[in-house]
């Protein structure tokens, strides 16, 4: 297996034009998995962890761009007050070396439906910062995952960030049950993601890939914040969940779960607006 | 006593924390090579032929050896049956079973080329449950059953073993039927303890190597006079040409008892004449032994006034593919699940069943958590229905000191109502905090196995001492507890004392380092030998003398004194158990009764020890196994997706983390000085796992309003628990 290791993101994407078959790899916390487990044998490995570029973050016009190399840890210390949703759902991967060593890229990179950065990611409205030696392209965060651990990345393109609309009086809120990467425990977590006129939201780890719940979005925009309307809501996301059955649990249980969630998490992100 | 009862540091402290002790993985022989396993991916099948073209073509490839290979050496190993070869033969029992082992000069070869294996199978009916297993039609797994070895230490069976039996334990006492038919409360249940893999941080892996006539072999295991007896038979050599060295061990919690990867490092190096290393992967170890789910049908039997009058137990485990300690923990699980209480009348049978899985064996408690699940949950039940206290229904019950709870057997060496009283004080019993539930349970297991310890003391001419025991150092603390009582018993301080420990070769025979026995028992034998040892420098020097002065006497230059001991299944070591490991443990769990996740709050354990002759040791031991209890208790199972195992490894196999400890913890020890060991002590280090299955289920219970009757419990088990109607599920 061959090992790149660009000390910069022109070469980087250069390294990456000529080995489209090399696998990304930045803190290792996904893709060692894999590698240990044999399931993948890429011809090349491309470590990003010496470009400077990648590790970087900054306030644009109604957001912030975040560098595909931003581990969760940074992400809770530096934008946890920007993004809270975010760091909340930081906060609840695994241990404190998977945190300082996973990254946003990675997640978005391997596009797990059980991700734990994407929920918060699709119920904001993010875009993924693509780029290569042809040049760059932002996409529509449900528009770059397309299945499971599936992308429209091309070949030749790499992930240089994504792009998080911040809205000044945005309430956000992440929950989950279970914990990732525990077999036999039914998973599914959710986001949402409430400012004037809009709601946001994302159920993760339910489905092929994330989800957001279009019609709880809508009704949620114009509902009385009140527990009725909090229950429709996690009624609705329910229904827009695709669980099945497998030896972790039963949709049943996953669908429940999610309106559990669904209904908690917005009820504490009106708490938190009229607050 | 100076050192004895001291929480000194651990002598092997330092190595481990700046990681210069040494493992079997850390060692390496010159011209060692590498072996990687080939495996089934069938789950029953009949070998027609192995291609092992591919595989040698590898560039580094030694050998491929197949089980056809090597005839005519029998490749089977086991204590209790010898049904389970080291590689397939014509026959694979499960998916993941050792097919081919390849020696390079390399891993990385050895791996790549073991993946070149080709096995050409016809597919042959599985079975996967246990109880299927037994019933009709089922494939049978050993159509030719092998007869057990005459070993007079290990539990036998009752019934004949036929079909997939495995193992069976029927006995009993008092008329059942009578005190169900009389009784004002039957409770009734069918109770499922899930199957586990005993994770630990080193996976099994040896070096063997044939030098000057002697089989070598550096490994993993626990008991290496085990491993001596199943090599030494499989390549036919006297036990005194065969030397299992065991340096420390990462972790074993008895998943290392008995012989795993011991004959295939062999093997390797019996073919090439190299030595060789087979180091399995964490999720290799899973494909080698599990602990035996079980299946546990219930019923107890109650008067009005709560006298517990009978106990009927049935019980079917699931043993997997071959033998391996299945018999003992049948014949344990059977001794165990009725609980340490006075009962009229008890039935128990227990069954061990093959299916087309992983081999169970040997873990932690040792069936005890599998029984007493529906055995305390019993208690809590009948508590509630006959409004009675649920520890007022207990001390109703249990025995008192000495009382027998096995009829011939030793009585029980432990003040059970004063360990029930501790530990319901430390759990604020029976007032929960607000939206929380407490549960708590007891449990005895006949622990200590068969008695026989040797240990021999060496005095040294300058003043200080050192000993040689079988015992190995699993992470226990075992060296440093034996430290202790030869420093106690020869009025040494800890630096002039050493241990040499674990080598077949070397020191004495120890039958096994497992049911919590190393304090107990190696710790009688090494007292008796430095008995012996001051005997000898009395002899030659008169009482009182120093024992340099002795020696110094006796040789002029040099020399040693040197004493031995043993303990054996004689005078007060005649009755069994040598001691009884008392289980006493509870907690405060909260419950998300929406989403059913729940949450351990507070862990209490009651540490019955008789005598702590190091309390931080037995500190970790209880609070370790309290902890993998609450692994089984919330997360952990071996799930088989059909014929495959669904999660063999720790990322869907998921052990406790630090976040999942309790935030309090109280950890008391209750020291009598009643036990048969050093100073009254007794064994630690399985114990407090034994309840906490039962205990966490009945916190569980008595918050959504009925009790669980499988672990682990799952979000959506304890959800669905809450959602159910029929109050009596």
């Amino acid at each position: 297996m061959e090992f790149l290791q660009p000390p910069g993101w022109r070469e980087a994407l250069e390294a990456r034009a000529a080995h489209p078959d090399a696998l990304p790899i930045w803190g290792g916390t996904d893709v060692m998995v894999e590698l240990n487990f044999a399931r993948t044998r890429p011809a090349a490995l491309l470590d990003l962890t010496h470009v400077p570029e990648l590790s970087r973050w900054e306030s644009e016009d109604g957001g912030v761009r975040i560098g595909a190399g931003v581990t969760y840890t940074r992400l809770i210390a530096e934008l946890g007050d920007r993004l809270p949703g975010l760091a909340m759902a930081s906060r609840t991967v695994g241990s404190p070396q998977i945190r300082n060593r996973g990254t946003i890229g990675g997640n978005l990179g391997s596009s797990s439906p059980a991700g734990d950065a994407l929920p918060p990611l699709y119920a904001a409205g993010a875009s993924v910062e693509v780029a290569s030696v042809r040049g760059a392209r932002r996409i529509p965060i449900d528009e770059f995952i397309v299945g499971p651990k599936r992308n429209v990345l091309g070949e030749d393109e790499l992930i240089a960030g994504v792009f998080v609309p911040v809205r000044d009086d945005a309430a956000q809120q992440f929950a989950k049950v279970g914990t990732r990467n525990a077999m036999v425990i039914a998973v599914c977590s959710f986001a949402v993601d409430v400012s004037e006129g809009r709601v946001g939201t994302c159920i993760g780890s339910a489905g092929p890939t994330p989800i957001r719940a279009r019609e709880a979005e809508a009704f949620a925009a114009s509902a009385a914040p009140e527990d009725a309307a909090a229950r429709e809501f996690g009624e609705l996301v329910a229904a827009a969940a695709s669980p099945i059955d497998d030896v972790r649990g039963t949709a049943a249980y996953r669908r429940h779960a999610l309106s559990v969630l669904a209904r908690r998490t917005i009820t504490w992100a009106w708490e938190t607006r009229c607050a | 006593m100076k050192v004895a009862g001291q929480s000194v540091p651990r002598v092997d402290g330092p190595a481990k924390v700046t990681g210069r002790a040494r493992y079997a993985l850390d060692l390496t022989v010159p011209g060692m090579t590498h072996g990687a396993v080939a495996r089934s991916d069938r789950a029953h099948a009949r070998i027609l032929s192995v291609d092992t073209g591919e595989a040698e073509a590898v560039n580094g490839v030694l050998e491929v050896i197949t089980g056809a290979s090597l005839a005519p050496l029998d490749l089977r190993f086991g204590h209790v049956v010898r049904d389970h070869p080291a590689l397939a033969v014509d026959r694979v029992l499960y998916h993941g079973e050792p097919v081919a082992l390849v020696v390079a000069e390399t891993r990385r070869a050895a791996e790549r080329a073991a993946r070149l294996v080709s096995v050409d199978y016809e597919d042959l009916p599985a079975v996967m449950d246990a109880d299927e297993a037994l019933g009709e039609g089922a494939p049978v797994l050993h159509p030719e059953r092998i007869e057990r070895t005459k070993d007079e230490g290990l539990d036998q069976g009752g019934e004949a073993l036929v079909g997939n039996l495995c193992a069976a334990a029927d006995f009993g006492w008092g008329d059942v039927d009578a005190a169900l038919a009389a009784a004002d409360l039957v409770l009734e249940g069918e109770y499922r303890y899930p199957m586990l893999y005993g994770y630990a941080m080193e996976p099994y892996n040896a070096i063997a190597s044939f030098e000057e006539g002697s089989l070598v072999v550096y490994s993993t295991a626990q008991h290496p006079y085990m491993v001596r007896e199943d090599l030494a038979r499989i390549f036919a050599l006297p036990l005194a040409r065969v030397r299992v060295v065991v340096p420390y061990v990462g972790g074993g919690y008895g998943s290392k008892s008995y012989t795993k990867v011991e004959p295939l490092a062999a093997l390797g190096a019996y073919v090439t004449g190299r030595p060789v290393r087979v180091a399995l992967s964490v999720e290799e170890s899973i494909l080698t032994t599990r602990s035996d789910g079980a299946r546990v049908r219930a019923r107890s039997a109650f008067a009005a006034d709560g006298t517990l009058l009978a106990r009927d137990f049935d019980v079917v485990m699931d043993s997997g593919a071959y033998t391996d300690n299945s018999p003992v923990v049948c014949a344990k699980l059977a001794n165990r699940c009725f609980g340490p209480y006075r009962i009229g009348a008890v039935r128990v049978r227990v069954r061990s069943a093959f299916t087309n899985t992983v081999p169970a064996s040997s873990l932690r408690g040792f069936g005890a958590p599998q029984g007493n699940l529906a055995g305390e949950l019993q208690m809590d039940d009948a508590a509630d229905r006959l409004g009675i206290d649920a520890l007022a229904l207990r001390l109703k019950n249990v025995v008192r000191p000495g009382e027998e709870i096995l009829p011939g057997k030793r009585g029980i060496d432990a003040d059970l109502p004063a360990d029930l009283d501790l530990l319901t004080t430390s759990l604020g019993w029976p007032n929960a905090p607000e939206g929380r539930g407490i549960g708590f349970g007891i449990s005895a297991s006949d622990a200590g196995a068969h008695p026989t310890s040797v240990a021999m003391v060496r005095l040294h001419a300058d003043g200080s001492a050192s000993a040689a025991v079988g015992a190995t150092e699993l992470g226990q603390g075992s060296r440093t507890v034996l430290s202790q009582i030869l420093a106690e018993q020869l009025g040494l301080p800890m630096e002039k004392v050493a241990i040499v420990a674990a080598d077949t070769g070397v020191t004495p025979y120890e039958r096994t380092t497992g049911a919590s026995r190393t304090t107990a028992l190696v710790g009688r034998s090494l007292m008796a030998a430095c008995a012996d040892a001051k005997r000898r420098v009395a002899e030659l020097a008169g009482e009182g003398a120093e024992f340099a002065d002795a020696i110094k006497a006796f040789f002029g230059a040099g020399g040693e004194i040197i004493g031995v001991g043993a303990v054996r299944r004689h005078g007060e070591f005649r009755k069994m158990p040598p001691f009884w490991e008392i289980g006493c443990s509870g907690v405060v769990a909260a419950v998300d009764a929406e989403t059913g996740r729940v949450r351990v709050e507070q862990l209490s354990t009651v540490g019955d020890v008789g005598f702590a002759i190091n309390p931080a040791l037995v500190h970790g031991q209880d609070l370790g196994a309290a902890t993998m209890g609450l692994g089984a208790a919330l997360s952990e199972q071996l799930v088989y997706d059909g014929q495959t195992l669904a999660n063999p490894n720790v990322v869907d196999y998921r052990v406790p983390r630090c976040s999942d400890i309790p935030e309090r913890l109280d950890q008391i020890l209750a020291q009598r000085q009643d036990g048969i060991g050093p100073y009254g002590a007794k064994g630690a280090g399985e114990g407090t796992l034994n309840p906490v299955g039962a205990a966490v289920a009945a916190a569980v219970g008595r918050i959504v309003g009925r009790y669980p009757r499988e672990l682990p419990l799952t979000p959506e088990r304890v959800w669905r628990l809450a959602q159910t109607e029929d109050a009596r599920v």
